[in-house]
């Protein structure tokens, strides 16, 4: 068989995988039990829990991102290896581990001082976003900082001979460049947020109507052998991250600079 | 006045040494070295977009190396161009003057157009940049590094990636604009037409330094060394010693005697270096008569340009081999031909001393 052949067998061999398993849903989808998760106010809380506190996780992890992204694409500073291998650090621990280092980080004295005095995330929604923001900094910085090294640093020389500040040049000429790249990059870190599991249940548990989330919703039903409840959550999971992965790819579909 | 004292600059392998230059302000000044000299890195360092690692930059007899770029008042056009691509043109000429905040924005327009106009870009202003040729980002690139005013362009190789027939076009559009708003200009170019086009001055980087400065009137009297002379189009080296007192030197290779009248020397052995367009064939009815620097070479090879001929002379009693340009008319009328034995002669003052 030719290389070309084994490779696009190879790709389209990853795509039956996948459909074959979301396919396998729906052997026990029923209109009934979708009306009824629709409506179960259990239900709706968890989607409308899991949508704000991955939107609130994006947004911290937004804000800390770009500039951390801007900083490691195009300056050489001490520790900059040793930042690019933590940015990892979400991928190579198992999200319950890192909620477990959360949960330890607030049982040490300055925790608790913390959750005095400023904030509880245990059992709490906070938790479910600190969670969540955790989990998805690392992949949100590293996704940047690859849409910031796609845009050649001439572009920013030229800027300042032309009379742009660094600052200016950030602001006129990167940041519209990496627009798209960014954009992509955000919805991606809230589709992952979303789907945060680990932590979220080891932080903040899995209270009904308080700090239960669609991921910890499933893990319940089918903790509870509720095999087409169970099916029903995650074709509504799959159905916001699928919207978000198509409005992603339609974002970008025009020329690079748009 | 540019003026360069013992710059250094290192980026990552490539050391650029104790580089001195002087650059008359007002004047064309072309930087002429082969790709992989460092004609860029100087380029970018004058800019403020490179630090250099030690020496001094004075624009003006004032110390600007570590005044940040913005603030150099130094244009800079890189080889790509380096337009925004998501701006469109009109956008991409006004970057520069709505940073200033001192215009409004009717007068941004009046300059914009005033200035595409000037470059014949003036039916370009609403379009992408992404969409337009080579020849047309060249020309609103330009625009948009003169259309702030600074009293020095920085240009990097901007005729390499136009079509021979646009690039002479081009350097004419260069000089004429830098006659206009008496501007010191700074180019980049390995191309040496390009060079004699438009230069007042050249100066020469090889090898992570500048090996020599002239006047482009001069530069030919000038002692060159022999990879610039090559790089002048001279392509033809003897070595000449002394045959007796009356400045007169024997050429093993060419086994004639040539005689310096304009120029006396006091060297015993030295090189000398002449472009083949500067080898003339002496007519059949002249051969009697007396020329001084000739010689007898056999034709080996022809080769035939556009207008030119290009031919390929071997000395029959050392085997020595040089290159002789005419036109091929002359050829023709001469009735040149391969195998045909030649009577050559060089003038003096078109022969350059090398080392």
């Amino acid at each position: 068989m030719s290389l070309k052949k084994v490779v696009i067998s190879s790709a389209t061999g990853i795509l039956f995988l996948y459909a074959m398993l979301i396919a396998s849903t729906f052997y026990f989808f029923d209109t009934k039990e979708l009306h009824k998760a629709f409506t179960d106010e259990r239900v709706l809380h968890a989607i409308w829990i899991s949508v704000i506190a991955a939107c609130v996780a994006t947004i911290m992890a937004v804000l800390l991102a770009v500039p951390s992204a801007y900083a490691l694409s195009r300056y050489s500073f001490k520790l900059k290896s040793t930042v690019d291998v933590f940015l990892e650090l979400p991928m190579i621990v198992s999200p319950a581990a890192l909620g477990a280092i959360l949960l330890i980080f607030f049982s040490t004295p300055l925790g608790l001082l913390i959750r005095d005095n400023v904030l509880d995330v245990v059992y709490t929604f906070s938790g479910i976003v600190l969670a969540q923001f955790i989990t998805v900094l690392g992949i949100c910085t590293r996704l940047m900082k690859a849409v910031f090294d796609e845009i050649p640093v001439r572009y920013e020389n030229i800027a300042r001979t032309l009379g742009a500040s660094p600052r200016q040049a950030f602001f006129k000429i990167s940041l519209p460049l990496a627009k798209k790249g960014l954009l992509s990059a955000i919805i991606l870190t809230w589709a992952k947020a979303v789907g945060e599991f680990g932590a979220t249940i080891t932080v903040a548990g899995s209270m009904a109507m308080k700090t239960e989330t669609l991921p910890t919703a499933i893990f319940m039903k089918l903790s509870m052998a509720d095999i087409k409840g169970t099916v029903m959550i995650i074709l509504i999971l799959f159905g916001i991250s699928m919207s978000l992965l198509i409005f992603t790819r339609y974002l970008l579909r025009n020329k690079q600079y748009d | 006045m540019i003026e360069l004292r013992n710059i250094t600059i290192r980026a990552g392998q490539f050391l650029l040494e104790n580089v001195c230059l002087k650059a008359e302000a007002g004047k064309f000044h072309v930087l002429l070295g082969p790709s992989g000299s460092g004609k860029t890195l100087l380029l970018e360092t004058i800019a403020g977009l490179i630090m250099p690692t030690s020496g001094e930059i004075y624009l003006s007899e004032k110390l600007i190396h570590k005044i940040p770029s913005e603030n150099r008042n130094i244009s800079y056009l890189p080889q790509d161009n380096a337009l925004f691509p998501n701006k469109n043109v009109f956008e991409n000429i006004a970057f520069g003057l709505k940073l200033k905040k001192q215009f409004s924005n009717a007068t941004i327009e009046e300059k914009v157009n005033d200035m595409a106009s000037k470059l014949n870009v003036s039916h370009l202003l609403s379009r992408s940049v992404i969409n337009l040729s080579g020849g047309e980002q060249q020309r609103v690139a330009l625009a948009r590094a003169l259309v702030v005013n600074t009293p020095i362009l920085l240009l990097d190789e901007p005729t390499s990636s136009l079509h021979e027939s646009m690039q002479e076009d081009f350097c004419l559009l260069l000089k004429k604009l830098q006659k206009e708003y008496k501007l010191t200009v700074l180019m980049t170019t390995h191309h040496k037409d390009s060079a004699f086009l438009v230069a007042d001055s050249l100066h020469f980087v090889d090898k992570g330094t500048i090996r020599l400065s002239a006047n482009i009137q001069t530069i030919y009297q000038s002692l060159l060394p022999k990879n610039i002379a090559h790089l002048l189009g001279v392509s033809n080296f003897f070595t000449l010693s002394t045959a007796n007192q009356n400045n007169q030197f024997y050429c093993e290779e060419l086994k004639t005697t040539f005689a310096f009248t304009q120029k006396t020397i006091e060297n015993t052995t030295f090189s000398i270096g002449v472009k083949p367009e500067n080898i003339r064939v002496i007519k059949e009815e002249d051969i009697h008569n007396k020329y001084p620097n000739r010689f007898v070479a056999e034709v080996e090879e022809m080769l035939f340009k556009e207008n030119d001929t290009l031919v390929l002379l071997k000395v029959p009693e050392t085997s020595f081999r040089l290159k002789m340009q005419l036109t091929t008319y002359n050829q023709k009328k001469l009735n040149i031909s391969v195998g045909k034995l030649l009577h050559c002669k060089i003038k003096e003052e078109y022969i350059s001393f090398v080392y």
